[in-house]
């Protein structure tokens, strides 16, 4: 109960992550080389501008979660959102583990969530006259509230604003604000059967050491 | 406050204090389980509605990001959810926080009370989520559910939890008084026992099973076996004295001095007596006999006299026979009686007796029993008459010696038959036509305070003729069985007396009543219609009766006492040694015989059991009053004696 509420209260508050765990628990579960450079890159960019943040993890994970593939081949599970350790230390992900890795990061570097959202995208596959269109997952950046937003994505490793992107057409977008609002009422116990899926990512996450 | 309280939850009785104390713990548990209940109910219905107000909001918006942003579009999206669900709000409200659209029901107040919603406020965080127009973000939606039906369910919730705690109490109340009923029951019968002891009651009562109890109700039959065992001894002691103060040692019988008494007694008492007859029996030549026979010998044959006139008394209630002097024997019949045959009955009774266990039935020749007999009237004395009937036995004791003599004797039996016709006529018309009427005699403390009176019955036989006492009819009364319905009488007589305001009355109950169940049904109903007299109402019934018929005595007294009637035994004087026996009946008061009372001044073998007498009615809380007190010496006499009261010719009333 009391680590739920400091969980809450650190969300609201400043977010930090705890790199010295995150390091010890890649350590153990898969021999972690990631986190390191993780570290030396969050810390590189505290002072920077946001352009340079966004762009900076954008990279990071785009070259660090080097297999793109499926849960199914991953996880064993159809659909499986995978927390950032989770998805380094696979060296692995599906276009959801992408974009929450960089929006948690962004978010940790101090970016406020009302300019991040995880959006659902419908993605039309090869070239623009493709008939072959695929569910995916993109983190946008709106610079201004009522502005374009940027596209972070894994399949490219440019970042575009979003009428440079023509074969995505967003579907849905969300964060966690408002979540989380008063959310004393979050179950005490058998947390996560209550949770929607992205609650329990960032349970999860709060678990690697990820605030 | 705080010891009075103390005080009334000490004063309850168990039943009561169950039930309160059953109230209190059903009141505790419902006050938890309400407040367990209400808080988890309330946590639960918390989450829901949240996890609700989160999930619909994200569908909504998620509705609203597929379609073109017209406001119509908008409206319609946001109405149809608001009307097809339980909604408080829903707003939709641009980046700049500016409100697009809305629903927002009129609070409508749940159907619950105001003290309970300020109880357990439901607090429940709207559900946002985010619109989209395209890539760019549109607005922010918030979502509110409707509380009132979670109001409702918890208000429902518990209002059941409050009956079936109610119902749970109840049914416990009740299995648990029940319970406490059989458990008590045989602690009812151990205070039954304790309030009769306390009343001098020493009844027994059939142990309880339960332990605790058990012991309790074996110590209390325990004392009670003690009290009854002391005056068992007590009593026999008392007999003894009696005896010794009484009875020829040698005989048996009643000696000089106690005969006179007990006749002169009875002949004054009007109410039992009219006319009756003396026999007096000499063994002549009693001197010679003792030379014969040595002194043993004829102390022998003296017993067996007396035991033989002892068995005739005890066949024939209404005679009592006597030693008077060595050698004379009397015999006396309260009812007029053909004397002849009397005094041939007794004669021929102590011929028989006389033979020698073993031997044949010859005597020696000078042996013989001469007889006289004389009638006994109200004026007459047993001194008086035995002086004329000595006088007459003493003259002829140098002629035949083996003779009876009859004194004034009337031929009474030729009259009987006819006499028996006219008495049952004019008993049952005098009855009939309710001319009865009861004498008040006084009943007084040593203080000269009035116990009660004492109602003897008055009979006018004929119309406007004298009031005769009951002593003329009683006899021809029992004869025709007419006493229970003149006794019926009597008590109604004596019911009227109290109804008029008069105080408490005496009345006496024949040995034959007691015995009646027709009798006592119809007592208890006269005294249970007049309620207001029950406890002005003494009973008394004669010695004689309640020891020969002590069950039936015992029924009466367990049936009349309740209705809070007194009872006592008048006459008592003879069975002095089953005193002991009514120590479990609850008598209010014995009045002690005229024989004893008689001459009490100058009799100390009669005031030393006098004394133990009190003491014992004393021990089982009965007031001892003496009966047919005649002098101021006598009067003087019996304070001292532990008397608490006394009747008779010589006590005035100082009302």
């Amino acid at each position: 109960m009391l680590g739920l509420l400091l969980f809450l209260l650190g969300i609201s508050n400043s977010a930090s992550a705890d790199f010295g765990k995150l390091e010890s628990l890649a350590l153990q579960r898969y021999g972690g080389r990631a986190i390191n450079e993780l570290e030396k890159t969050v810390l590189g960019l505290q002072s920077a501008t946001e352009q340079v943040k966004i762009k900076q993890i954008n990279d990071f994970f785009n070259h660090h979660i080097q297999n793109f593939d499926d849960d199914i081949n991953i996880w064993g599970q159809s659909d499986y959102w995978a927390t950032p350790l989770e998805a380094l230390g696979k060296n692995s992900g599906d276009c959801e583990d992408y974009s929450i890795a960089k929006y948690i990061f962004l978010k940790e570097l101090n970016i406020p969530i009302d300019r991040l959202k995880l959006t659902y995208v419908r993605a039309r596959i090869g070239g623009p006259h493709s008939k072959i269109f695929q569910a995916h997952m993109v983190l946008s950046y709106y610079p201004e509230l009522s502005a374009e937003p940027l596209i972070l994505d894994n399949l490219i490793s440019d970042i575009r604003p979003a009428s440079r992107r023509p074969d995505l057409s967003p579907i849905f977008s969300f964060n966690d604000d408002g979540l989380w609002v008063g959310s004393g009422t979050a179950p005490k116990s058998n947390a996560t059967s209550h949770l929607s899926r992205w609650r329990d990512l960032l349970i999860r996450m709060k678990n690697d050491g990820i605030d | 406050m705080v010891s009075t309280k103390f005080h009334t939850i000490h004063t309850m009785s168990l039943i009561t204090r169950l039930w309160l104390s059953i109230f209190l713990i059903m009141l505790l548990a419902f006050g938890t389980s309400f407040l367990i209940g209400a808080i988890s109910g309330k946590k639960y219905l918390e989450t829901q509605l949240q996890t609700k107000n989160i999930d619909n909001a994200t569908s909504l918006a998620l509705s609203m990001s597929q379609l073109p942003k017209e406001p119509v579009n908008i409206e319609l999206l946001i109405s149809a959810q608001f009307d097809s669900g339980h909604y408080q709000l829903i707003r939709l409200s641009g980046l700049n926080g500016r409100v697009i659209a809305e629903r927002k029901s009129d609070s409508s107040k749940p159907n619950v009370p105001q003290w309970f919603i300020k109880l357990i406020t439901l607090n429940v965080q709207p559900g946002y989520a985010q619109v989209q127009d395209g890539w760019s973000q549109y607005g922010q939606l918030r979502l509110e559910s409707d509380a009132r039906f979670a109001y409702e369910e918890l208000w429902r919730g518990s209002r059941k939890l409050l009956l079936m705690s109610l119902v749970v109490g109840l049914i416990s109340g009740i299995l648990g008084s029940q319970a406490l009923r059989i458990i008590m029951r045989p602690l009812k019968n151990i205070v039954y026992q304790a309030n009769a002891i306390g009343e001098r009651r020493f009844i027994t009562i059939k142990e309880p099973e339960t332990p605790e109890f058990k012991a309790l109700a074996r110590a209390m039959n325990r004392l009670s076996h003690r009290i009854k065992k002391m005056l068992e001894e007590e009593s026999l002691r008392l007999e003894q004295l009696r005896r010794e103060a009484n009875y020829d040692p040698t005989s048996g019988l009643l000696n000089r001095s106690n005969f006179i008494s007990t006749v002169n007694g009875y002949a004054s008492n009007d109410e039992i007596f009219s006319e009756g007859v003396l026999v007096i029996t000499r063994l002549a030549s009693l001197a010679e006999t003792n030379q014969r026979l040595g002194h043993t010998e004829t102390d022998a044959l003296i017993k067996r006299l007396g035991i033989a006139l002892e068995g005739l008394c005890r066949d024939s209630q209404h005679l009592i026979a006597g030693r008077i002097t060595g050698a004379d024997f009397a015999v006396f019949s309260s009812e007029k009686t053909d004397g002849y045959s009397l005094a041939s009955q007794i004669k021929s009774l102590l011929y028989k007796a006389a033979v020698l266990p073993g031997r044949s039935e010859e005597l020696w020749p000078d042996f013989a029993i001469s007889a006289v007999v004389c009638g006994f009237r109200k004026s007459d004395s047993v001194e008086r008459l035995h002086k004329v009937l000595d006088h007459v036995l003493g003259k002829d004791l140098s002629g035949d010696i083996d003779h009876i003599h009859v004194l004034g004797e009337e031929n009474i039996t030729s009259q009987q038959n006819t006499d028996e016709k006219e008495w049952r006529s004019l008993l049952t018309n005098a009855l009939d036509a309710k001319r009865l009427k009861l004498a008040f005699y006084p009943v007084i403390a040593m203080d000269g305070k009035a116990i009660h009176r004492e109602s003897p019955v008055r009979l006018q036989l004929k119309e406007n003729e004298a009031w005769i006492p009951a002593g003329e009819f009683i006899a021809w009364a029992n004869r025709l069985d007419l006493v229970s319905r003149l006794d019926e009488m009597v008590i109604e007589k004596a019911i009227d007396e109290l109804n008029n305001g008069g105080s408490d009355v005496g009345v006496n109950i024949s040995s034959r009543d007691i015995c009646d169940p027709q009798f006592i049904k119809k007592l208890i109903r006269l005294v249970k219609s007049n309620p207001g007299c029950a406890d002005k109402l003494w009973l008394e019934v004669p010695e004689q009766g309640v020891f020969e018929h002590f069950g039936d005595f015992r029924s009466f007294c367990n049936a009349i006492k309740p209705l809070g009637c007194k009872v006592g035994i008048e006459h008592v004087g003879t069975h002095v040694s089953r005193l002991g026996e009514l120590h479990d009946l609850g008598l209010d008061y014995i009045k002690i015989d005229v024989s004893i009372i008689r001459d009490i001044d100058k009799n100390t073998g009669n005031k030393a059991f006098l004394r133990g007498l009190c003491l014992i009615a004393h021990s089982i809380g009965l007031l001892a009053i003496a009966e047919g007190v005649q002098t101021a010496a006598e009067i003087e006499c019996l304070p001292e004696l532990g008397l608490d009261g006394m009747t008779g010719p010589g006590v005035k009333s100082i009302d």
